[in-house]
């Protein structure tokens, strides 16, 4: 890895399905498909220049782990993700895979808490089809239903529209950020579930 | 950068990408006539140019090849690389090996330049080698 000044245009895609340093060796940049856990204080997640594809952060703050990956579909074709294939390129597959991967890091399913960006729709024109049919739309949609159906509770979503998003994700705060660099919109999703009082049996 | 993507029907699958620099769609407009502060404009030309530059390559295929495939009506993104591009093939060849059967750079008499891909998935690359003459095994 060249210790020199990384000049490459941080919107610029990576490698498919990979996961790779970034502007610093604690830059951890997820390709599409790709997905990464950290218990790194210093670290940061980031899936960049997603269209219709879902950054999904999952973060257990109290336990001090976070992981994001790349979602690009709504659903494998064959019901699972082949060999080969990048681990989290699927939204059926993947939400699971990154909360285990997540829990098996030290998080607790109890406490882990979602953000997601992307959805978007890319392309207007004639032949454009109805949104709810378009792949951005389904992604969300399938994200959101895994979520629900495993229990975690989604702490913020930038979606929708017709722009491109990168998410970002600091391990030692949990806290998220999602920038569009078509609107130059920054939003900022904090860690609530550092603010919510512990859960303790009666 | 700006994008137009035509999605193929027929013989083969995948899309049609027609990719460029903001500024040299700028310079791609100007040349046909259009001012590139009339947006809406600008994005029916691009489209209009991605139909022309599209069925052109088509029409090729189907010539070399024997494959009748059409492209779809236009659709218009423009932002991030990997946003477009992404969005394209999840759009067009869902969860299918993909790969850019044709690239080409056409040079722009005001200076800049234009990509044109074709992406299509791997059994459309057999059909297409096949319709070539190339057997697989040479391939």
């Amino acid at each position: 890895m060249s210790s020199g000044e990384d000049t490459r245009d941080p919107f610029v895609p990576r490698r498919f399905g990979a996961v790779e340093p970034g502007r610093s060796p604690d830059e951890l940049v997820v390709g599409i498909g790709g997905m990464s856990v950290t218990t790194q204080k210093s670290s940061t997640l980031i899936a960049r220049a997603l269209g219709s594809c879902i950054g999904l952060a999952l973060i257990d703050v109290g336990a001090g782990v976070a992981g994001l990956c790349h979602v690009h579909l709504p659903a494998a074709p064959t019901g699972s993700v082949a060999e080969g294939e990048p681990p989290a390129r699927y939204a059926d597959v993947a939400v699971e895979a990154l909360l285990e991967a997540v829990c098996a890091q030290g998080g607790s399913k109890r406490a882990v808490e979602a953000v997601i960006a992307g959805g978007a729709t890319m392309f207007a024109g004639a032949g454009t089809r109805p949104a709810h049919e378009q792949v951005g739309p389904r992604n969300e949609r399938r994200v959101r239903e895994e979520l629900a159906r495993l229990g975690i509770r989604l702490a913020g979503a930038a979606t929708g529209g017709s722009e491109g998003r990168t998410i970002i994700v600091d391990v030692a705060t949990g806290d998220v950020t999602v920038l569009s660099r078509a609107s130059g919109a920054r939003q900022r999703f904090a860690a609530v579930s550092a603010a919510r009082p512990a859960r303790r049996r009666a | 950068v700006v994008a137009v993507s035509l999605p193929i029907d027929g013989a083969i699958d995948g899309s049609v990408l027609l990719l460029m620099t903001d500024p040299d769609a700028h310079v791609l407009c100007s040349l046909a006539g259009v001012s590139s502060r009339d947006d809406e404009m600008c994005q029916s030309m691009l489209c209009e140019l991605g139909n022309v530059l599209g069925g052109g390559y088509l029409a090729a295929l189907d010539d070399l090849t024997g494959l009748e495939a059409m492209p779809g009506p236009p659709t218009f993104a423009r932002d991030m690389l990997q946003s477009v591009l992404a969005s394209s093939v999840a759009e067009h060849s869902p969860g299918q090996p993909v790969l850019a059967l044709l690239h080409d750079t056409l040079s722009l008499d005001g200076g800049g330049a234009l990509d044109v891909l074709l992406i299509t998935s791997d059994d459309s690359v057999r059909a297409v080698l096949s319709g070539l003459g190339v057997e697989e095994d040479a391939a």
